[in-house]
């Protein structure tokens, strides 16, 4: 990306990508998501000056991460509550599987811990490695693999992300055996 | 949905019609306040130190590893002076502490800080500090307090008399395995700052004191962290880690510039490591004490 030469190019250029990345880290809660940005932005614009001329997205996704992790914390001490209850799709209208599958990536990946879901967007959404994401998150390698395998093993097993028509074909992600779902 | 290529895929079509709109006027409204909260709770930090409950770690001019470790507190601890004016009624706060962006995850105790830098005490003597900011509780601990003194010009003193004074201080906070926090200041004015070891430099984020005239930097880069060491060899580290700190004027031309030596590239200390630990731990303070406006102890 081009260097933005302000701070206003900088939002407009990067608004979207973080705010795709914030709703995936917030489990596809678009009002906490949008807070998210404006925050992680916010400490952009503080810090702008030494940031400009260097990786500002970059800067400004591993704050989005951290600041994701301090947040929910924060919310939980507040006594507001992440829903655990997943709002129903259906409403009488059939938007169609491609809506419905989207919704059952969101349930599952609202299954996963804040971490979890971390791992799980660093390392399938902006693919990163291994590696890179245990510098992003400030955790070791083995942390990241751990990590890992654990939510894959739980989106393995999520209902939701079941195909139907498959129901007793479930992924095998990470390669870990399939065997049939339990109901 | 059945492979990781599915999931990749998945992620991504999830969010590519997202619409989002954030006007730039609010995050510089959100920053405003972010910056006032900041500045509260460092400056209610400073009010804290000023009255007791530091670990007080003085720096031996010109001496390596830089650092002596302060021994007991005084049997009998004098009331703390008002934070706000010193024995002789001057000013008793020389600055703000600035927020550096670098965070220290210490996972060891499940807490990420914020790390902050500053000088705080009198005009002379002055500390040389850096906190840490608790990102759940929002406290701040000045952790490590380096106490520093001013030569006539305004630099600092040579080690012994005689010796040439200096214009650099810095210590180092390993954050990962290869990625580091240089903090420390340069006792003049400079356009620009930059630290370099292994051949890589780095621009350092400035910032200027007005009550003493120093200058604040840090870095936060991609290094390898200088090994411990560099404290226990008998003369002053060389290895490619060891630092080299130059400062420039406006036109770009190298004002000054030091290559490791007295008072650069020591160790941060901070609470994810509990340091300082070890054989040179400090005696246990039962109380908290004054910082003393005197001569290092």
């Amino acid at each position: 990306m081009p260097e933005p030469e302000s701070f206003d190019d900088f939002v407009r250029a990067c608004s979207h990508r973080l705010y795709r990345v914030g709703y995936l880290l917030t489990g596809g809660d678009r009002a906490q998501a949008e807070d998210l940005v404006a925050d992680v932005l916010a400490r952009v614009y503080l810090a702008w000056d030494r940031i400009r001329a260097g990786d500002g997205y970059g800067y400004a996704r591993r704050t989005m991460v951290n600041l994701h992790t301090d947040w929910w914390r924060g919310l939980r001490r507040k006594r507001e509550t992440l829903s655990a209850v997943v709002p129903d799709v259906a409403d009488g209208t059939d938007h169609g599987g491609r809506l419905a599958q989207q919704d059952s990536v969101m349930r599952a990946l609202r299954q996963l811990t804040r971490r979890e879901r971390a791992v799980v967007v660093l390392r399938y959404f902006l693919d990163l490695t291994e590696q890179d994401t245990a510098a992003e998150l400030g955790v070791s390698l083995g942390t990241v693999k751990s990590t890992n395998a654990r939510a894959l093993a739980k989106l393995r097993v999520s209902p939701d992300l079941v195909e139907p028509s498959r129901s007793t074909d479930l992924p095998s992600w990470a390669g870990a055996p399939t065997r049939p779902r339990e109901s | 949905m059945r492979d990781i290529h599915e999931l990749r895929h998945a992620l991504k079509a999830e969010t590519t019609d997202l619409a989002v709109h954030i006007s730039p006027d609010l995050v510089r409204h959100r920053a405003r306040r972010i910056r006032i909260r900041q500045r509260t709770v460092a400056a209610a930090a400073v009010v804290a130190v000023a009255a007791g409950a530091v670990t007080t770690v003085t720096l031996a001019s010109g001496a390596s590893p830089a650092f002596e470790v302060a021994g007991p507190p005084p049997a009998s601890t004098p009331p703390c002076p008002s934070p706000q004016v010193g024995p002789t009624g001057e000013v008793n706060d020389v600055g703000q502490l600035v927020d550096t962006g670098a965070v220290l995850d210490a996972a060891n105790t499940n807490t990420r800080y914020d790390v902050l830098i500053g000088l705080v005490g009198t005009r002379e003597p002055h500390s040389f500090v850096v906190a840490f900011r608790n990102q759940k509780t929002g406290t701040v601990d000045m952790w490590d307090t380096t106490l520093v003194s001013r030569d006539r010009n305004g630099d600092l003193p040579g080690k012994r008399t005689g010796d040439p004074s200096r214009q650099f201080f810095s210590s180092q906070l390993a954050l990962g395995p290869d990625e580091v926090l240089d903090v420390g200041f340069y006792t003049r004015t400079a356009h620009r700052i930059t630290v370099t070891s292994e051949g890589d430099t780095t621009d350092a984020a400035t910032s200027r004191d007005t009550a003493t005239g120093w200058t604040l930097f840090w870095a936060q880069r991609r290094a390898t962290p200088l090994p411990p060491e560099r404290h226990t060899v008998p003369e002053f580290y060389q290895g490619p880690e060891q630092v080299t700190l130059t400062a420039y004027d406006a036109d770009g031309r190298p004002q000054h510039t030091v290559t490791g030596g007295p008072g650069v590239g020591g160790s941060v200390h901070n609470p994810r490591d509990a340091s300082p630990v070890g054989p040179t731990s400090p005696p246990a303070t039962p109380d908290p004490t004054c910082p003393s406006p005197g001569a290092p102890r």
